[in-house]
């Protein structure tokens, strides 16, 4: 019991009583309303008729009957119809988002106005909402709604907010509705497109659904941690859509009030439990590489398909003459042996300088690796530094030194350099070597290097220069670039040989001032003695090449016999083609998007003690949710499912939307009707349990889901069913005895007036200036922002740069969505960052949204284009023709007297001083900031 | 305008008559504002008979977590045990974000003392705020749920590690409203880049937009489209929202919608931002005194700055300011960026309490100062990538410190107690919920009362925890 609260009254506690000494009924027979399957009431005809109903049946769309019958009950009726001007402005922006044009709102007015007979009218709306219906824009304009559940955003969200491709998913959704694709259909494939046999590219695209979740990939997250929060938001979101209840309390409790226990919650979880990891630490021990992996689909790419199918076989045949050539390569090989044998003893061989002691002027730390190779290890590289290495080495006839500069993952962008990620360049500008002999009085000698060798050298970079004393400073050394994320090596030669059998010290200094930590990460010396010239055979080559062939170890075999094919021209040739061809391919590939991967093997599922992921306790298996309706439980199983015993995400999927699930035609039904009223018949959309509102209507609603579910699953269908009835059509004017009576319309006595979503604020200003293009799909886009929003701790920086051409002025549908920093406009119109399911969002009154219609660039752009089109496309020079147009264009219809005389002066006011291009301007600007230029009228 | 008057009072009596009688007087006013004028004048919020001592709040974050150990918490077992493995007995259920295998522990190398009348500890990194450590009330003993950056910012302020939830800020403003007409009620000021969970930090959540935080910004314009665009005249611009209006006012006498009028007020009060904000953020005004006592510099971006616009702001009526602060995550060389960090905010913090202060704005002004989370008593010598580092420390979780000033709070006071080594909280622990809660209530806000319904549940900031920390309460 609540320890807290209200007292009970004394009327309450004696209501109480009476019920407790009646025997304390409970009407368990009686389930919540939502949770009986949906049934169309046909039972009108038997009951006595009174002049009224038979009016009321005469109404042709049935959703009038019901509306009507309830407003005569309160004394109302309907609201007039609203003017065709109206009508057709209202039924553009619901259907396509976008306002009518100048010529479609003029033809249908006209139209209108032909004949004032119903059913010709009533044939023209329909006309009207088929035309709209058709329009590929639909499917753009309802994707936002449909984006706000699933979640969708273009980053991971987080600290390491970095940018992912799933755009293909959003495509998708907006090629599906306007397909008119069943909603169950819809439906099951974005819950288990990949399950289902067979599935098509398209069927496990759709599944990009389920990974719109959000991923924190910040540096020391845990894995687990962050895929048991996946799972619980797509549990989650799951609840919100097609069973209309809030799932979450059950992670840690059973439900409050709906009766959904912490064990259904994580029989439910346990269909979402065997995908794919989606992050993970590359080390196992080292907390910060925790990185995101995807799993990713990479998608085919129809229009480039015969030119890759060209390239294609161009590389097959490029392979087949590698597999000969390295077939004569093995075949020759003991030649090949014999010949470099003979001279093995004097080739030049590499030997690794061990080194013990490494100094760095500027103080960067470092480590000394197994393989002797000295790592760079401090965070902060200084801009400038030189190395000086030493070691000591008995060895004789040493006639070079080679310095390899290596890659190291800790190093930004793996190395060499230690400056930048994507230029980890270095430039060596000078190296010095000393030699001394380890006997007393020894002569401390200077190594005069006479040639030089490197695997690459940048332009204007050449590692010669280091055979010549440093004059210029930064610009004279050997660099690397664009060659950056490999290692690369140096060779530097003297004729006469240096070296004492009782050994010397041998000592490098590494001169790097270019700054900007332009210095080597990684960096291992070999001493390179024998005859030159000739290429030095590496330590561990020549090692081998002394075993007798028949004694070798496979890999001794094996690293002879690359290198034999690492020495072949013919066979570097082929594999630089072969090179070639695969970044052509690149090129050709299709988008990859994120998508769902069922694992072969199932996770084991336990109910979490309070939703901890540390806290497993008894295990569970999948279960459908039976919460809904316990007593079908018995005759349910058998039903549907393909397999008994493992249930999967395919069977939840196609369950959620059979006639086992009362709910999931209900919400979406209401979701709709909610989107083009303002408020569902349901007024909370995203609660049909216990306490979530009852129905305004509910014959209303049962009609209109029976009707989803026997026609089809159309979503087309209801839409236009709705939209084409006199309820849809009503005005919009309010008046004291509606305000009294029916303040927030719940009753439907008159049509919707609110303002329009973020994305559609932008899109009409964009259209009504002519700037709008209306290119569908593809990667998001970047419109204009003010400076520095993107800057944040944490995660890949990323410059924000505006997208090129007509691009920047696509739906604000494919507007990028970062989560830590979504679309600032956008943003102050109640649009989300999208953390999760979104089922209505807030519809607020701001200073910052006339502020953003009034100053920001993209809305400023839009009124000057829009001044433009008003000078340049009105049919005649004459002010009020002008001014008409302008109306027209913006709200689609004419001004009244008291618009155009305030509109007069303000014309007249800045056209005196000035130009009359400018008075246009502030005309436009007038417009696109007026509250029904926002509004759905 | 006849028609806009009459409109307004339509709409005014009928939410009071509608919704205002089966509702608390805490949803009534967040329901006025969400439905008519964000910025019309708060009403005084009386949730449970509770009497607001704070009527405003400053909130102090340092993003990234600064080391409580070298700054409040004196530990000479941590510091004689030095460079020692820690004990097992204190790892037992610990997670950390970066460190493991052998831990040491990790010293303080600076010197403590305490300071006023109460005798607070504080370290030599502190030089001035330790001159008004009388006024501060210190939580030794705050923990939190979460180990990582963004979750954990995001469970300070909105009670929720994942986002998508309305934070403190805006409960606030939701709660209360705003005392000014001319200015947002929750602004936000940055030094440094953004914390690591963005824009959520200040999001509206579910709760209308207009609670959202508005950040004042130090370059380009202060608020996102404050300024007209180039070729505008004031003048013209002033004729534009004329005419805006006036044709709004045609249509709200056409069809009635309260929203239009509601439309009107905003475009209004948009005007006024144009001229309160750049106002507000001239510093030129100040007295040479008051810029050198905070350290700030009109026309600079600094900490000491916001602390000193967070003072204009205060006086202004705005309800909620959040300051945020970047770089305090000291994995490696702490002893070096710590120092330089401290004097960021050191002499601006004291500085702001003092000149409340003698403004006789502290009684009423909440400051608070604190992170997502401390520093471990464990040294960590590599960075989360395994490379070598001079010392710092890594994230925890189970004990750290912030403190409070003014608003309400018992100045002096030392709050909480945790164990020889900075570990563990051993007295009276205060969880984030418990903090949201005494914050609220400071304001006069029952936390259990401020609720919004979204998406079938009634959403509170502490979810379904918190108790006021009486104690602390003036």
């Amino acid at each position: 019991m609540p320890p807290k609260g209200k007292r009970l009254t004394e009327k309450e506690i004696a209501i109480l009583k009476r019920w407790i000494d009646d025997g304390a009924h409970w009407p368990e027979s009686q389930e919540h309303w939502s949770y009986q399957p949906p049934q169309r009431k046909e039972g009108r005809d038997s009951r006595s008729r009174s002049d009224q109903d038979s009016q009321i049946d005469r109404l042709r769309n049935p959703i009038d009957r019901y509306v009507v019958e309830q407003l005569r009950k309160e004394g109302l009726d309907l609201s007039p119809g609203a003017s065709p001007e109206m009508l057709v402005r209202r039924m553009s922006l619901d259907l396509t988002g976008l306002p009518p044009s100048p010529e479609e709102s003029v033809s249908f007015n006209n139209a209108w106005h032909a004949s004032s007979d119903k059913d010709y009218r009533q044939e023209l709306v329909v006309r009207l909402a088929d035309r709209l219906l058709a329009s590929p824009q639909f499917g753009v304009r309802w994707a936002r709604p449909w984006l706000d559940l699933a979640r969708y955003a273009d980053s991971h969200g987080f600290q390491r907010d970095d940018l992912r491709d799933i755009w293909p998913y959003r495509d998708w959704v907006i090629r599906s509705l306007n397909q008119d694709k069943p909603y169950d259909e819809f439906s099951i494939e974005q819950i288990a497109g990949d399950l289902i046999p067979q599935a098509t590219e398209e069927q496990i695209i759709a599944t990009g659904f389920n990974r719109c979740t959000t991923c924190n990939v910040e540096a020391g997250t845990e894995p687990e941690e962050n895929r048991v929060n996946q799972v619980m938001d797509r549990v989650n979101t799951l609840g919100a859509i097609w069973l209309g209840t809030t799932l979450e309390c059950a992670q840690c409790h059973d439900h409050k009030y709906d009766p959904v226990t912490t064990r259904e919650y994580y029989q439910l979880f346990a269909f979402f439990n065997s995908t794919a990891l989606e992050a993970e630490r590359s080390k196992k021990d080292v907390p910060g590489s925790i990185k995101f992996l995807g799993p990713y689909r990479e998608l085919s790419n129809p229009e480039k398909r015969e030119e890759r199918a060209r390239i294609e076989a161009k590389r097959s045949r490029i392979e087949q003459a590698i597999a000969m050539r390295e077939k004569e390569l093995a075949n020759e090989q003991p030649h090949w042996e014999e010949a470099l044998q003979v001279k093995k003893q004097s080739i030049p061989q590499e030997n690794l300088l061990a080194i013990d002691t490494f100094e760095s002027t500027n103080g960067s730390a470092h480590r000394v690796l197994a393989d002797g190779s000295i790592l760079l290890s401090d965070d902060n590289p200084p801009a400038t530094d030189i190395y000086s290495v030493s070691g000591v080495s008995k060895l004789t006839d040493v006639r070079g030194v080679k310095i390899e500069t290596l890659t190291d993952p800790s190093l930004p962008g793996d190395g060499p350099g230690r400056g930048d990620a994507d230029r980890p360049n270095f430039v060596l500008n000078s190296l010095n070597g000393t030699y001394q002999e380890l006997v007393p009085n020894s002569e401390l000698v200077s190594i005069p290097f006479q040639r030089a060798k490197a695997s690459f050298s940048q332009k204007n970079f050449d590692v010669s220069h280091l055979l010549r004393p440093n004059t210029n400073k930064r610009l004279q050394g050997w660099a690397i670039n664009p060659e950056f994320h490999k290692p690369h090596w140096a060779l530097l030669e003297w004729d006469k040989p240096l070296g004492s059998t009782t050994g010397a010290r041998w000592r490098f200094e590494l001169v790097q001032e270019y700054g900007g930590a332009r210095t080597i990460g990684r960096l291992r010396i070999h001493l390179v003695t024998g005859e030159s010239p000739g290429e030095a055979l590496p330590e561990e080559i020549r090692n081998a090449l002394l075993v007798n062939p028949a004694k070798r170890t496979p890999k001794q075999a094996k690293q002879i016999a690359n290198y034999r094919r690492s020495k072949d021209d013919v066979l570097a040739k082929h594999l630089k083609d072969r090179e070639d061809l695969d970044a052509q391919l690149v090129k050709l590939k299709g988008p990859k998007t994120l998508v769902m991967e069922e694992l072969s093997e199932t996770r084991p599922t336990y109910l979490l003690a309070r939703g901890d992921y540390r806290s497993p306790r008894e295990l569970v298996t999948p279960q459908y949710p039976t919460f809904i309706r316990r007593k079908l439980d018995a005759d349910e199983s058998g039903s549907i499912e393909s397999n008994p015993k493992q249930r999967t995400r395919l069977d939840l999927a196609r369950w959620l939307l059979s006639d086992q699930n009362p709910l999931a035609a209900r919400v979406a039904v209401n979701r709709w009707w909610s989107e083009l009223f303002g408020r569902g018949l349901v007024a909370t959309p995203e609660d049909f349990g216990v306490q979530g509102d009852y129905p305004t209507h509910p014959e209303l609603l049962d009609w209109l889901s029976v009707e989803l579910m026997e026609k089809g699953w159309s979503m087309k269908g209801v839409l236009r069913t709705i939209v084409t009835s006199e309820t849809y059509r009503q005005s919009s004017r309010l008046n004291p005895i509606l305000l009294e009576k029916d303040p927030v319309n719940r009753l439907l006595s008159r049509g919707p007036r609110f303002r329009l979503d973020a994305e559609l604020v932008r899109d009409n200003a964009l259209s009504m200036a002519g700037l709008l293009s209306l290119q569908q799909g593809g990667a998001p886009i970047r419109p204009p922002q003010p400076e520095g929003l993107w800057d944040k701790v944490g995660g890949e920086k990323y410059e924000y740069e505006v997208s090129p051409g007509e691009s920047k002025y696509r739906r604000g549908t494919y507007v990028v969505l970062k989560r830590s920093s979504p679309y600032p406009s956008m943003l102050n119109f109640d649009a989300t960052a999208r953390m999760t399911c979104t089922v209505k969002r807030s519809r607020s009154n701001t200073p910052l949204q006339a502020l953003t219609l009034l100053n920001d660039p993209v809305f400023v752009e839009a009124a000057s284009g829009l001044a433009d089109r008003i000078v340049r496309e009105s049919p005649s020079g004459a002010w009020e023709d002008r001014l008409g147009y302008a109306f027209q264009l913006v709200l689609a219809r004419k001004p009244v007297a008291a618009e155009q005389r305030l509109m007069q002066r303000l014309w007249e006011a800045e056209s005196k001083s000035n130009d009359d291009s400018k008075a246009w301007l502030l005309i436009a600007t007038t417009l696109l900031n007026l509250d029904e230029t926002i509004t759905k009228p | 305008m006849q028609q806009k008057t009459h409109s307004t009072q339509i709409s005014r009596r009928h939410w009071f008559q509608n919704q205002g009688l089966l509702l608390g007087s805490v949803a009534l006013s967040g329901l006025l504002r969400e439905s008519l004028s964000p910025g019309s004048i708060a009403t005084t919020v009386s949730g449970a008979g509770i009497l607001p001592k704070a009527k405003r709040v400053i909130y102090l974050h340092m993003i990234g977590a600064p080391s409580q150990l070298d700054l409040f918490e004196q530990k000479p077992v941590l510091n004689r045990r030095d460079g020692e493995e820690c004990p097992d007995s204190l790892l037992e259920g610990k997670r950390f974000a970066f460190i493991g295998g052998k831990l040491k522990l990790a010293g303080s190398r600076y010197r403590f003392q305490q300071h006023g009348d109460c005798g607070h500890t504080m370290s030599e990194l502190l030089p001035h705020l330790a001159t008004v450590a009388d006024d501060l009330t210190i939580l030794h003993s705050v923990h939190t749920e979460e180990i990582n950056h963004a979750p954990a910012q995001m469970f300070l302020h909105s009670g929720f590690g994942r986002g998508g939830r309305p934070s403190l800020g805006s409960w606030i403003s939701y709660g209360l409203g705003s005392e000014n007409r001319d200015l947002p009620s929750f602004v936000v000021l940055q030094s440094g880049p953004i914390g690591g969970a963005g824009s959520n930090l200040w999001n509206a959540g579910f709760l209308p937009t207009i609670h959202q935080g508005t950040p004042f910004r130090s370059k380009g314009d202060p608020v996102l489209y404050l300024s007209n665009p180039e070729g505008r005249s004031d003048r013209s611009g002033r004729t534009i929202l004329d005419t805006v209006n006036g044709l709004n006012q045609i249509q709200l006498a056409d069809v009635g919608d309260p929203e239009i009028a509601t439309r009107i007020e905003q475009y209004e009060m948009a005007y006024r931002m144009q001229s309160s904000v750049p106002e507000l953020m001239d510093l030129r005004g100040e007295t040479e005194g008051t810029l050198e006592m905070y350290g700030a510099k009109p026309g600079g971006a600094s900490f000491a700055n916001n602390c000193l616009l967070a003072r204009r702001l205060v006086e202004r009526g705005v309800r909620f300011i959040q300051l945020f602060d970047a770089d305090w995550d000291h994995h490696g060389d702490l002893d070096r960026r710590l120092a330089e960090k401290c004097k960021d905010i050191d002499r601006a913090c004291a500085a702001l309490i003092k000149d409340l202060k003698q403004r006789s704005l502290l009684d009423e002004t909440l400051v608070i100062w604190g992170s997502e989370f401390g520093r471990t008593p464990l040294g960590q010598n590599v960075t989360g990538d395994g490379v070598e580092t001079k010392q710092g420390r890594d994230h925890h979780k189970d004990a750290y410190t912030m403190w409070l000033a003014g608003g309400g709070v018992r100045s002096g006071m030392s709050y909480g107690v945790t164990d020889e080594f900075g570990f563990n909280v051993v007295e009276d622990p205060v969880p984030i919920h418990d903090l949201n809660a005494t914050i609220l209530h400071l304001l006069g806000i029952d936390h259990e009362q401020l609720t919004f319904r979204y998406q079938g549940r009634n959403f509170r900031l502490t979810d379904v925890y918190g108790n006021v920390i009486e104690p602390i309460l003036g």
